[in-house]
């Protein structure tokens, strides 16, 4: 997930808003087996795969302080691309700069100044001028990071038998961390977490190069920089306090997201005082928040917060209730423009299928993982 | 008896369907359709393109994780989408398929979710009175 800002305000985009939505579905692929812009050889994406959003920086593709707005500075270090399949190769190296389907997105949003919660956090994150314009990215690692899923539990399930390890759900297939099977999954799955920063640093580029062109300034001029890009589904090697002492575990954040306090070592001198940017995603109806890590998520979720609002009804059901061509009308009628690839898709995603994001961010502001600094209303969106 | 159907209640984030068939082969068959059914409007497939696919199996379920792991494999490495699948497994579990498809084309195919990963959870094959039946949830 990551939130880019502009220095536009509604009332400058909505004019050329369709023409600028237009842009990016037509230049940021989406949908079932899309193909990304960037071509790579398998050496390039070896090293995409190691060293993340940095080979994308040297590539052209982002500025150099988009890496200190990015969770490990858009680098795992620990990935060893030998330990990733030619399958997951085969599978990933196309895929670069493609948005996916099912609840992936790139969001036009509005800062309403009544939507300010925070305002002088929100100032520091780049966000000051009554309904300013930003720019949300839902995505991942694509089929990539599924297919090392895949081989892996392949070999986790040998590697429990050996271990001798039971567990209730397969698809929580395990090892221990200090074996050969549990090292080499943790270097493929960093892997995974760099082409996913890295993804969605291509994905940033071409929105630069749309804003520009729609507008006719540079990114520059239109302060496009990146408040924060965080993971969704990662394990990481972090220390925490645990019965008062502190220690180095592994956090597993599935659908949840870091939320680091101000202070933290691991954050860019910029978040020093403020505590690291958290995105959370609501539906394309409702719109998304941006929170602040706290000390308390420190203390009780190991820097842990919730990663978007979540569905409350099934995409059948959704499909049953919805139909995505009278979506995506309703929707243009409040003021809402919307793109996508497939209409039994859009339907799926429709607000009411999540729950309401204004209660997500309540239950976390109430147990203090996290600080709302501001809600983000969604007036343009491309959905694959 | 239906050759699959999507159970709604199972997942809220991911896709659910029950497979039968009178033979693995069938079942194996009909897991296929369903995966793509997800993805894509399948009436519209047509089979230009054909695709050998051989596996070994340690059991019916590891099979089939396998199989539907390959098809998505190849929807994503090759573009692909299929919707016939001729298909043969011996005693040994070694599975020799064609499956026959073609080029994604989004207007052409009405294509809706993408098939990340087929997951394990949930994931069962069992044998019945009528033959065979196999629980699937899509990763989405």
């Amino acid at each position: 997930m990551r939130l880019i800002t502009t220095n536009l305000t509604y009332k400058e985009v909505q004019p050329r808003l369709k023409e600028l939505i237009d842009e990016l579905f037509r230049t940021v692929p989406a949908g079932v087996g899309a193909k990304g812009f960037v071509k790579v050889t398998k050496s390039q994406f070896k090293e995409v795969m190691e060293n993340g959003v940095k080979w994308c920086v040297e590539n052209g593709y982002g500025w150099e302080e988009d890496l200190e707005a990015i969770e490990e500075h858009g680098v795992i270090k620990s990935a060893d691309a030998s330990k990733v399949s030619e399958k997951a190769i085969t599978r990933g190296i196309n895929q670069m700069g493609t948005l996916g389907s099912g609840n992936h997105y790139l969001e036009v949003q509005v800062a309403h100044a009544d939507n300010i919660i925070d305002k002088e956090i929100a100032k520091k994150f780049g966000i000051h001028t009554p309904e300013q314009v930003v720019i949300m990215v839902h995505c991942g690692s694509r089929g990539f990071g599924h297919q090392i899923g895949t081989d892996y539990l392949r070999i986790f399930e040998e590697a429990m038998r050996k271990y001798n390890i039971h567990i209730r759900d397969r698809e929580l297939a395990c090892a221990p961390f200090q074996t050969n099977e549990g090292q080499d999954y943790y270097k493929a799955m960093a892997c995974a977490a760099n082409m996913a920063f890295s993804n969605r640093q291509v994905i940033l580029h071409r929105i630069r190069e749309g804003f520009s062109k729609i507008f006719g300034k540079s990114a520059e001029e239109m302060e496009m920089n990146l408040v924060y890009d965080v993971a969704h589904n990662i394990a990481k090697v972090e220390e925490h306090k645990v019965d008062g002492k502190k220690k180095k575990v592994i956090v597993h954040r599935k659908g949840s997201t870091r939320a680091f306090p101000p202070g933290h070592p691991e954050l860019a001198a910029r978040f020093q005082k403020t505590g690291q940017p958290v995105i959370i995603g609501g539906s394309m109806e409702t719109g998304s928040y941006l929170l602040v890590g706290t000390e308390k998520a420190m203390e009780d979720t190991f820097g842990s917060t919730a990663h978007g609002s979540g569905r409350t009804m099934s995409r059948t059901q959704a499909k049953r209730e919805v139909r995505g061509e009278q979506l995506l009308k309703d929707m243009e009628r409040r003021g809402i423009y919307v793109r996508s690839v497939s209409m039994p898709g859009l339907a799926e995603e429709a607000g009411k299928a999540y729950k309401d994001i204004n209660d997500v961010v309540d239950t976390l502001a109430e147990a203090g993982i996290s600080k709302p600094v501001c809600q983000l209303r969604p007036v343009g969106n491309v959905k694959g | 008896m239906k050759p699959y159907k999507f159970l709604p209640d199972i997942a809220t984030a991911d896709i659910a369907f029950e497979a039968n068939g009178k033979s693995l082969e069938e079942l194996f068959r009909n897991c296929a359709l369903a995966t793509f059914e997800v993805m894509a409007d399948v009436k519209r497939i047509e089979p230009k393109i054909t695709k050998k696919i051989s596996l070994k199996g340690k059991s019916e379920e590891n099979l089939l994780y396998d199989f539907l792991s390959e098809l998505i494999f190849l929807k994503d490495s090759e573009s692909l989408l299929f919707n016939k699948f001729d298909i043969s497994i011996d005693k040994d579990l070694n599975l020799e398929a064609t499956a026959y498809g073609e080029t994604i084309n989004h207007e052409k195919h009405h294509t809706k979710l993408d098939v990340k990963a087929v997951t394990l959870h949930m994931f069962r094959v069992e044998k019945i009175k009528t033959g065979w039946k196999a629980t699937v949830i899509l990763d989405i």
